[in-house]
């Protein structure tokens, strides 16, 4: 792993264990926002580990908003303490296990929410493919890094500003000037 | 044989918007091959195939290469071209010392087999590969603002790129509905000016937008300018 990315990643995890000991009501928001931080990484490196720490991040967010007050921070704070320590370490594996163990620990929380939280993971997926693509990645190479499908990040990309954004090449005009010559 | 390769973007917005079948009196009109490459097979098939979520969907594009109206191609020529195309690409957008890997190989089969097919055209929905093609200094300014850090652009690897793909044009999906539309292949779509006032004006703009909210990279602006001309 890089040392930029390195970097990074702990001081993600840091601030997602300072949140879960101070404990208050911006709680949620908060760990949203960071799941972000990681994703200049996961566009300029392609790391993985980048990109899962900003869906775990982002999918625990959507946990704390929907679970609120039932969910116990402790059981959380001490896994990602391990996570940082392994990493901190240069201990790879013992990191990677420890994230498999927290998104385990989120997907298994409680039966009726189960399903909830593999379509929020899903969908952390897909929302950090669209972020991906606003760094510079196209659509295939987005959806790729994420492992999700074109199909799923087509649909999520389209209801972003995406489109709006660099401008174009030949204007309208031309461009359908030159597809009606292709059927004339 | 004249032909237009497309990438999975157009298949997937047209899909989505239960406008595939236009495809067909498209292609007829066109006289020619609509390919994709076994590499976009495999994003808007044989992927999906094996989920839940779009399994339908893959189903109805099979469909259409059972009825020839999509064609498969692959050839090594293809394969080789699409590596090198990739290896250029992957490498002429660059932060500090790290290249930027902006690019899948199937979107570059796509550009190569354009080449070794001698397409009238690409159709591509995303934006970065009609972009690179296009207007590759913007890139550069997106890049800055979005990364953080200063990028920077190979002009030789740039230059090189530009020239195997000298002449190749991008079409969207937007752009095939619009020809649609001209060509009469919607009119069954319009209603009664007694049910709405300006109903082709309508329709258009119903198009463009369901094809823009499932990722093609049309802008705002280009909808009202299309809207404008088709419109009357």
């Amino acid at each position: 792993m890089l040392p930029e990315v390195k970097a990074d990643i702990l001081a993600v995890l840091d601030k997602l264990i300072a949140i879960l000991q101070a404990k208050d009501d911006k709680d949620a928001l908060e760990v949203r926002e960071l799941s972000s931080h990681v994703i200049h990484d996961a566009t300029l490196f392609e790391e993985k580990d980048a990109i899962s720490v900003a869906v775990f991040v982002y999918g625990f967010s959507k946990i704390m908003q929907r679970m609120g007050q039932d969910i116990d921070y402790q059981e959380f704070s001490a896994p990602l303490s391990a996570a940082a320590k392994d990493l901190e370490a240069d201990d790879l594996e013992g990191f990677r296990d420890t994230m498999r163990k927290l998104f385990r620990m989120v997907s298994s929380r409680d039966e009726k929410i189960n399903l909830y939280v593999s379509d929020v993971l899903r969908h952390a997926r897909i929302k950090h493919g669209s972020n991906v693509c606003e760094h510079g990645m196209s659509c295939a190479k987005s959806a790729q890094l994420l492992d999700v499908s074109q199909w799923e990040l087509m649909q999520y990309l389209g209801k972003t500003t995406h489109s709006e954004q660099m401008g174009d090449g030949h204007d309208i005009r031309s461009r359908l000037q030159f597809a009606r010559g292709l059927f004339s | 044989m004249k032909a237009l390769v497309f990438d999975s973007g157009p298949i997937i917005s047209l899909t989505l918007n239960g406008l595939l079948w236009m495809l067909r009196p498209l292609k007829q009109r066109f006289k020619g091959d609509f390919c994709i490459t076994k590499a976009v097979y495999g994003e808007i098939i044989s992927y999906p195939l094996h989920t839940k979520k779009f399994k339908l969907e893959a189903f109805q594009v099979l469909h259409l290469i059972n009825e020839g109206v999509l064609k498969v191609v692959d050839s090594p020529a293809i394969v080789q071209r699409a590596s090198s195309l990739m290896e250029t690409a992957n490498h002429t957008y660059s932060v500090g010392d790290h290249p930027l890997a902006m690019f899948h190989y199937a979107e570059m089969t796509v550009l190569a087999a354009c080449v070794e097919l001698k397409a009238e055209a690409a159709v591509v929905d995303e934006k970065m590969t009609r972009i690179v093609l296009e207007n590759p200094g913007r890139i550069i300014r997106v890049l800055a603002k979005r990364m953080h850090h200063k990028p920077s652009m190979d002009g030789a690897r740039l230059e090189a790129l530009q020239a195997e793909l000298r002449g190749l044009r991008i079409i969207r999906s937007s752009e095939l509905a619009t020809i649609a539309y001209e060509l009469g292949m919607l009119r069954h779509y319009i209603p009664d000016p007694s049910v709405m006032p300006q109903p082709k004006a309508e329709l258009i703009d119903a198009i463009l937008w369901g094809l823009k909210l499932n990722g093609c990279a049309i802008s705002e602006k280009e909808i009202k300018q299309v809207v404008k001309i088709e419109g009357k």
